[in-house]
This record gives structure tokens, C-alpha cells and sequence, in this order.
């Protein structure tokens, strides 16, 4: 009967013993303590057990700055924050004589706070009693991913500029500083080049204001813009694509390009080549 | 055998799962004191761990209203005293989180709450809950965010959070501002920056967009007016917040605005079809067009207007009601194929609940339809 009770006694305290620093908090607080305390320079392989399996207590950035636990002096806790389940700690250190903070967190992995990861950089401090914000800084970025991934979907609607022409109205208000030379299309497929100049030229008025737009006010400059118009039967309107521009103006593409697909050339099925020119009024009277 | 059970014994309460010998080496943890404080099963047991006056500031601050506490979102030292400790937990009232800050001492019965703030900035996002809080919608969305700009995981929110209470605009949780176009601008702009600021630190593309969250008796002209500083500050994507039908949070979703130099170019269809497959549009077919439905107030009540042809609904009531709207909508939609969408013209002379009725029941009869609201300069 002893033998037994005993090897079962010692068996239970190899279990719990292999090296007290395994035995690890159980609150977040006292592991992040814990870490920031001599212990920090236990033999690697006793230290793993406060680590995720991932991340080894070597690339920690405090062991690795500070040779050993008399570098490290006055490590203490700041801040404790809980973002996500994370516990994300900011540590005040001061090492080689300067005050620095420190940011690192843990997961809570079987049971056990563990750290899961860390800020590369400590951001140093005016001085070691600096105060500590009331507001906390914002989280880590490599705790933020669901934060951008959690923007809803919105749909559009399509308004016109409030300062531009009226419906109806096209091209009336804007001033004739340009003239919008379409270029005869190249043509391919079902459709005729004729037919393709006789739809895009209702958009004229369109790309006009598109050019004053993107101007913002600057100087009206020449520059040609071509676009590759795609119809299909199944569309009424054309899919435009940018071929190439010589006008570097914001927004101004889009614009255009919108304003082409907005025209319309149904039960057709080809492809045109449209090479748009603007004029400035200084260039066109010469 | 007793000398082995002796050892067992003894060696056993080390052996616990979770056993600290990091918590009896150091100072006593703040972090479990202050979570039995909120969440220990007996009411004597946390009571106890409250000074009285904090004990009486926090049952205020519950009044009727069940706080489900969510957990501690901050802890840091006292203000100059070893002894003592500051604190923000986090609980949620109807499924909206809220953070309260606390300041803790040390006894000799351990960690108690000494003082519970509730700030006049808590109280504004609480009474934004109220009976005259933000108004209801059924047909919205629910949503994770929280009326200081983030979520019930202590992650700032992609949307820029601007509410509106007696004292001013709040964005993100901060100070109460001027309701004018440059404070308000300002303070997106630098709710922007922030958020750009924090995407290029992750290596990730924010989506930034705005949710206005707006009390039931704010007139309804605030909404467009915010839409608008809010693009001019460059977030073009809007959010109205709201209470789900069992009180929660939710959103309605504004429609975008792209500004297009010219109207959009009038759809085929009936009066409006090509005279020849060359689709040269037929002259005659453009002035009639126009690409969107307008709601608007009218002497007679509201009014549903369409390229000309319009459907009075009666008082604004009347159009709030799914009903009532979504006939008038489908008639005039069937009639105009092509509609890119529904402008709804308000005043001040409207209530923000009444409009958000109506934007309700607009989603509900055509949840496919931009309804977007907008100021309307007529209005008195």
C-alpha cells in the first residue's frame, strides 16, 4: 500500500513541480506582475510556460535588452487593459538609466494568462514619475484587424454637383474655356463607328463638367484621354476602361469614365476604341 | 500511510489549477477584487466591497435599468498613492456597452471601490437610452458599436460615433461641441486621422464611415446638415444610429452620395425607349426624367413625387407607416423604371423620430432603394 501512495505522491508533485515558474497566474494582473519581476531572466525553457507555444521568451524585448535582472530596475505595471480578451499591459521600465514604457499582452491559453505578443519599440519617457495618462492610448495595431474589417456596406446614389449644371440644363452653367473634341472611334464587332460617336456625344456635356471639376480652379490645360468602351447585348450601357491619359487631374478619369457608361447604344455587341480630346479655349483660337 | 497522506496533503493546494505563487509573492491583484465587486452571485458579497457612497452613486446610476457588467477595460495606480488604484469597467445596458470610471483603495480587508464617477458624460449617453433617447427602428441592422466609439470589446469602432445630447455634438466619446461646421469637421478630421493613422500601423486600409446617433426631438435637419460636414470632412460613408425593436443597437445605413457633375443619364423604358438601335435617346424623353423619387412636405402632407406624377400620403404619420408607404412606392416605381432613389426634403420643423419612422418604413416597403435625407432649402 505505501509504495504505491507513494510513488502516486511523488508522481503529483513532479507534475506540479517541474520548475515553480511554471506555475503561472491565474489572473491577468498577477501574470503580467510576475513577468515584470526577476523571474523575467529565468532559464528559457522554465519561462516558456508564461508564453504562448508561439513565442519564445528569448524575442522577448525586455530579456533581450537587458543583460540580467539588475539592468532591469523599476519595472512595474502602468496600465492593464482588456481589449478582445487580451490583457494588454503597459509596462514602465527603466533600463541603462532611461524611463521607457512598454507594451505587451496576454491570452488566456488552458486556463493559464500567457504572453501572446508585444510592441517592438518601447516609446521612452520625459522621466521615470511621468504620470499616467488618464485616457488610454489607442490599442495595439495587431490587436485591430476585426476593428477594420467591421465597417457596414452602404449603398450609393448618385447626385448631381450642387454648383454644376441643372437637370436638363447640360453643360449650360459651365464655362467654355474647353472644347471636348471626340475623336472618331475605332471600332470592332457588331456595331458601327458612326453609331458609337452618335451615342457617346450625348455625354458631351458630362465630360465637360468632369474636366472643369477636376480642374479645382487650375490653369485649363490640353490633354487627350482615351477610353475603351465595351457593349453588350445584355447591357444597355457601355463598361469603360481607361486606355491611357495625359491629364493627371483628380478624380477626372472616374468622372469621365462614369460619364461614358451613363450612355446608352443597346442590342449591340462590340468593342470602341475612343480617343477624347480637350481643348482649352487659348489653344482652340489659335 | 498517514505520514503519505500528510505529504499529499501538503502538496496538493500547490498543485490546484490556476494556484498563484506569482499573486502571494507580490501585491495584492487589483483585477479579481474589482471583478467579484461586479460579478460575485451574492449581493451582500459585492456590496460589501464598496465604500457606502460608491455603493449609493452606483445603484443611482442603475435606477431601473439592468447593467450587465462586461469587465474591466482599464486599470492603472492611483493618482500618488500606492495604495490606491483607478479603474474603468465596462457594462452594458440593452446591449449597448457603457464604461464607467472608479477609483479603488487598499484596506486591510483588501481592495475596495471608493469612488464610482458617474460623469455628466455617462449620464448624456444614458439619457441618449431614455424615453426621448434615439428613436427605434425595426427594419435596422444590428451593430456592435457603443456611443463613445467603441465596442463592447474595448476596439475603437470603424465608424466615427456622433451623438447629439443638450450639451453639444460628441464625437468618438470626447468633449461637447459647437453644432457649427468647423468644430464638427475639425473633430472628424481628427477622428480620421486617427483611424488612418491606426490602419497604416496595421498594414491595413481603413473604412472609415460616420454614424450619427441622434436623440427623437433633435429637429430632423441636423441629420443632412451632419451628412454633409461629415463629407466635407472627408467620410463620405454614414450610419444612422438607432434602437432595435427590443432596444439594442442598430443602424440604418445611409446611402452614399457620389457627386456627378451632370444628372445621370435617363434609363430605357417605357416612354423613354431609343427610337433605333442606334439609341440616340429620343429628345422628348430627357426633361420628363428625373432619376429620383422625392418626398417632400407639402400643404396638403407629404408628397411622393416621381418625373411629375405624385401620391399624397396625408401627414407625415401617415407616410411613416410601411402601409401606406410601400404601395405609393411600388406605384410610382413601376410607373418610372430606372429610379436611382428616394430623396426625403426635411425642415426643422420635423422631428428626427418622425424621419426616422419614415426612413424606416421606406426600408421595410423597398430595401433595395437608397433613401437618402436632405435638407430641404424651402422648408420655413
Amino acid at each position: 500500500m505505501k509504495a504505491p501512495s507513494l510513488a502516486l505522491s511523488v508522481a503529483l508533485c513532479a507534475a506540479c513541480a517541474p520548475e515553480k515558474a511554471a506555475v503561472v497566474a491565474d489572473d491577468a494582473e498577477s501574470a503580467a506582475r510576475a513577468l515584470l519581476s526577476p523571474r523575467l531572466f529565468d532559464p528559457t525553457l522554465a519561462l516558456q510556460a508564461r508564453f504562448t507555444p508561439d513565442r519564445s521568451p528569448d524575442a522577448f524585448p525586455l530579456r533581450m535588452m537587458a543583460d540580467g535582472p539588475g539592468d532591469l530596475k523599476t519595472a512595474r505595471l502602468d496600465r492593464l487593459r482588456m481589449i478582445d480578451g487580451r490583457a494588454v499591459v503597459t509596462a514602465r521600465v527603466t533600463l541603462d538609466g532611461v524611463a521607457q514604457l512598454f507594451g505587451f499582452w496576454l491570452e488566456r491559453q488552458e486556463g493559464v494568462w500567457r504572453v501572446a505578443g508585444w510592441e517592438d519599440t518601447p516609446t521612452p519617457l520625459p522621466s521615470p514619475d511621468a504620470p499616467v495618462p488618464e485616457r488610454a492610448p489607442d490599442p495595439p495595431a495587431a490587436l485591430l484587424g476585426p476593428f477594420f474589417r467591421a465597417a457596414h456596406p452602404v449603398l450609393s446614389l448618385p447626385l448631381p454637383t450642387r454648383a454644376g449644371p441643372d437637370a436638363g440644363d447640360e453643360g449650360g452653367s459651365t464655362p467654355a474655356t474647353v472644347k471636348v473634341d471626340l475623336k472618331p472611334p475605332a471600332v470592332a464587332g457588331d456595331c458601327k463607328a458612326r453609331e458609337v460617336a452618335a451615342s457617346v456625344e450625348h455625354a458631351t456635356g458630362a465630360l465637360t463638367a468632369c474636366y472643369h471639376t477636376a480642374l479645382a480652379g487650375e490653369a485649363p490645360r490640353l490633354g487627350r484621354i482615351t477610353y475603351r468602351l465595351q457593349y453588350n447585348r445584355s447591357a444597355p450601357g457601355p463598361r469603360a476602361t481607361l486606355v491611357e491619359s495625359t491629364l493627371l487631374l483628380t478624380g477626372l478619369t472616374d468622372c469621365l469614365g462614369a460619364a461614358l457608361e451613363a450612355t446608352r447604344l443597346e442590342d449591340r455587341t462590340c468593342q470602341a476604341t475612343l480617343p477624347i480630346v480637350f481643348i482649352p479655349a487659348k489653344v482652340t483660337s489659335r | 500511510m498517514p505520514l503519505v497522506a500528510l505529504l499529499l496533503l501538503a502538496a496538493l493546494p500547490a498543485c490546484r489549477p490556476g494556484a498563484s505563487t506569482d499573486a502571494q509573492a507580490g501585491p495584492e491583484p487589483v483585477l479579481p477584487a474589482l471583478e467579484r465587486a461586479f460579478s460575485a452571485p451574492d449581493p451582500a458579497e459585492r456590496a460589501a466591497r464598496f465604500d457606502p457612497a460608491a455603493l449609493v452613486a452606483w445603484q443611482r446610476l442603475q435606477g431601473d435599468a439592468t447593467l450587465r457588467f462586461l469587465g474591466v477595460s482599464d486599470l492603472r495606480p492611483g493618482p500618488g498613492d500606492a495604495d490606491a488604484a483607478a479603474a474603468t469597467i465596462d457594462f452594458d445596458r440593452e446591449g449597448w456597452p457603457m464604461a464607467v470610471g472608479l477609483t479603488l483603495r487598499h484596506t486591510d480587508a483588501g481592495w475596495r471601490i471608493a469612488t464610482v464617477d458617474a460623469d455628466s458624460a455617462l449620464q448624456r449617453r444614458l439619457s441618449a437610452l431614455g424615453q426621448n433617447g434615439l428613436p427605434r427602428a425595426g427594419a435596422a441592422r444590428t451593430w456592435a458599436g457603443g456611443l463613445a466609439g467603441r465596442d463592447a470589446a474595448g476596439r475603437p469602432t470603424a465608424a466615427i460615433l456622433v451623438l447629439a445630447t443638450p450639451a453639444g455634438l460628441e464625437v468618438d466619446g470626447g468633449p461637447p461641441l459647437a453644432p457649427t461646421p468647423a468644430a464638427v469637421t475639425d473633430a472628424l478630421r481628427g477622428a480620421v486621422a486617427r483611424r488612418e493613422a491606426l490602419a497604416a500601423s496595421a498594414h491595413a486600409t481603413a473604412r472609415i464611415q460616420a454614424a450619427f446617433a441622434l436623440p427623437r426631438d433633435t429637429p430632423a435637419d441636423l441629420l443632412p446638415r451632419l451628412s454633409d460636414w461629415a463629407r466635407e470632412a472627408g467620410v463620405g460613408e454614414h450610419l444612422l444610429v438607432v434602437r432595435s425593436a427590443d432596444g439594442g443597437p442598430a443602424v440604418l445605413p445611409l446611402p452614399a452620395v457620389e457627386r456627378t457633375p451632370s444628372p445621370p443619364a435617363p434609363p430605357t423604358g417605357p416612354g423613354c425607349a431609343p427610337v433605333s438601335p442606334a439609341a440616340q435617346l429620343p429628345l422628348t424623353c430627357t426633361p420628363a426624367y428625373a432619376p429620383y423619387l422625392v418626398l417632400r412636405a407639402t400643404p396638403e402632407g407629404q408628397r411622393l413625387e416621381a418625373s411629375g406624377e405624385s401620391v399624397v400620403l396625408g401627414d407625415l404619420v401617415d407616410a411613416s407607416v410601411p402601409e401606406h408607404l410601400g404601395p405609393a412606392l411600388a406605384k410610382l416605381r413601376s410607373a418610372h423604371p430606372g429610379l436611382l432613389g428616394l430623396r426625403v426634403l426635411t425642415g426643422a420643423d420635423v422631428s428626427h423620430g418622425q424621419l426616422v419612422g419614415l426612413l424606416d418604413a421606406a426600408r421595410i416597403a423597398a430595401p433595395d432603394l437608397p433613401v437618402l435625407p436632405e435638407f430641404d432649402e424651402r422648408a420655413p
